[in-house]
């Protein structure tokens, strides 16, 4: 079945110096598979053009094809209805229309857990200068898995709204999130998740999680790059600002006034990423063809395989939780003896393999943690067995090198 | 050491092109420690390093390990060599506009110099040397 899919991507089948590619960098970004690529030249050559305003016929072939996509996101995430979709060009721009559309007023209090993201990180930081808020950074026990009980401890204080990864970039742990949403809840505050490694990886139905928000990237999940959605729950959207203004944002302006579109055209202010949303679509289409019990399954597969063959080598630590299972498709690990932007470089010109190096965007925790960096390897679906194999091999290859 | 391997490899490809250019500036700055070294961002001593040593590794060379281990030292050595001749291309190159040939004690031994400096080498090997 692999083999099948594999031949969907063209970017998979390249070769340098007569070897295969192998892509272990998924937690960063994934290669467009065709039908997604074909979706995206046929509007480039078919139909472009200027969507949402347009009355000839290409223009609302376009607000079809996006209206499509957004109910289809809808679906994906169990949204209740598709107005509480709205597209923006990734996760960190989600995020940040909410950060900043919700008004906090100082010395109101966000909670965000120990391995944000940069992307749910910052913005909170500048809001702290900006507006005083307060920003309050829940750290983990000492297995590094969420410390429900301390959140329970800050919720009795007051807290405005919790912002948490849904499922880390640092480590693939997915955190409680049914529990703190309920906890929340009693506490009466709101909850954003960052789903970035979650909705392309396992099954988010935000109904059912009564969440708030969730922000996630198209990019992760097969869509082309600069894509991205953030969901929100209608009453919430209804009193969020919108991060940018313009075109296609008002339904009317005067000299001194204007009448504010509708949700979600109100949050999508200028010309947007037609090709781009409509390859989103194809890509959760795909996804959903190859089904998440398979996508669980081969992500665990690897992860568990990699993990095992990683820890018969010397000199390795792993970055997060140890178990496999909790880490879904993310294995992070560093040596003790080669540096590893070094072990990554290596990889790369030596075996065709690419993995991802640095501190993934959560300096935060690598600085509190002392950890200079480390090498990440994220599968998806489509990485195998045999590929995960190479890896091993390249890297033991390597590591006799110290 | 390697950074200012790769500045001068890179500024005299940087001659021919703008790629080589940026990296010969990247290199520049490496060279003068002032690059803000972003965690993330492996350093062009690195990718350096990477792409010569995957390069051995890929052909199963015994000569990766030594490379790897001894990398620094290559730099060293790398460097001496291209300053030690850079040094006497200049002296040539200066020799060569004075007087006519690159090497003035023998003419005969430097394959561009001209008839005059060749006969008037011939007739006095020391020829620089007169006032
Ligand atoms: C958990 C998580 N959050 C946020 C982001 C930021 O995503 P983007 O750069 O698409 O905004 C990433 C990207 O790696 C991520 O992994």
């Amino acid at each position: 079945m692999i083999q099948d899919i594999k031949k969907q991507f063209p970017f998979l089948s390249q070769e340098k110096n007569g070897q295969p590619l192998v892509y272990f960098d998924n937690a960063c970004m994934t290669p467009c598979p065709l039908p997604v690529l074909e979706a995206v030249d046929k509007y480039n050559r078919e139909f472009f053009s200027c969507g949402g305003r347009s009355n000839t016929h290409f223009g609302r072939q376009i607000d079809n094809k996006v209206a499509e996509t957004r109910e289809l996101v809808a679906k994906f995430i169990g949204a209740g209805t598709p107005q509480e979709i709205i597209f923006t060009k990734n996760t960190t721009e989600g995020i940040n229309l909410v950060a900043r559309g919700l008004n906090l007023q100082a010395g109101e209090r966000v909670l965000v857990s120990d391995r944000e993201h940069n992307s749910d990180l910052i913005v909170w930081q500048v809001l702290q200068k900006e507006r005083g808020i307060e920003l309050v950074i829940l750290p983990s026990k000492s297995d590094e898995t969420f410390d429900l009980a301390g959140l329970e401890t800050e919720l009795q204080k007051g807290i405005k709204l919790v912002s948490v990864v849904y499922s880390s970039n640092l480590d693939g742990y997915t955190l409680p999130v049914e529990e703190i949403v309920k906890m929340a809840r009693k506490y009466d505050a709101l909850v954003m998740l960052d789903g970035a490694q979650a909705v392309p990886h396992h099954a988010v139905n935000v109904k059912k999680l009564g969440v708030d928000f969730l922000a996630f990237s198209g990019h992760k999940m097969m869509a082309p790059s600069g894509t991205g959605v953030l969901y929100g729950r209608l009453a919430r959207l209804e009193k969020l600002s919108p991060l940018l203004s313009g075109g296609h944002s008002v339904k009317d302006s005067h000299y001194d006034n204007y009448e504010a579109e509708d949700i979600p055209a109100r949050f999508e202010a200028g010309l947007q990423n037609y090709g781009g949303i409509i390859g989103l679509g194809e890509a959760i289409k795909f996804i959903k063809q190859v089904g998440f019990d398979f996508i669980v399954k081969q992500e665990f597969e690897l992860n568990y395989f990699i993990t095992r063959e990683l820890k018969q080598i010397g000199g390795i630590s792993f970055v997060g939780a140890d178990d496999p299972k909790s880490r879904g498709g993310i294995v992070n690990f560093y040596h003790e003896k080669m540096d590893s932007h070094q072990l990554s470089i290596f990889l790369d010109e030596s075996a065709n393999i690419l993995t991802r190096s640095g501190r993934h965007c959560v300096h935060s925790w690598y600085n509190s943690r002392g950890v200079k960096d480390s090498i990440r390897v994220s599968s998806y679906f489509y990485n195998t067995i045999d590929e995960a194999e190479k890896l091993i091999s390249a890297l033991k290859k390597i590591l006799g090198l110290v | 050491m390697i950074c200012l391997a790769a500045f001068i490899v890179f500024a005299i490809f940087g001659i021919f092109s703008a790629t080589h250019r940026r990296l010969a500036k990247e290199a520049f700055w490496c060279v003068l420690r002032r690059v803000t070294f972003k965690p993330c961002q492996a350093s062009i001593g690195e990718i350096l390093k990477g792409k010569i040593v995957g390069w051995l590794l890929r052909r199963q060379s015994r000569w990766a390990g030594w490379v790897h281990r001894y990398f620094e030292v290559f730099s060293w050595i790398f460097v001496a060599i291209t300053l030690i001749s850079t040094f006497y291309t200049i002296k040539g190159a200066y020799y060569y506009a004075r007087y006519g040939t690159c090497n003035p004690e023998h003419p005969e031994q430097c394959l561009i110099s001209t008839q005059a400096a060749l006969e008037k080498g011939i007739k006095n090997p020391y020829y620089c040397n007169d006032k």
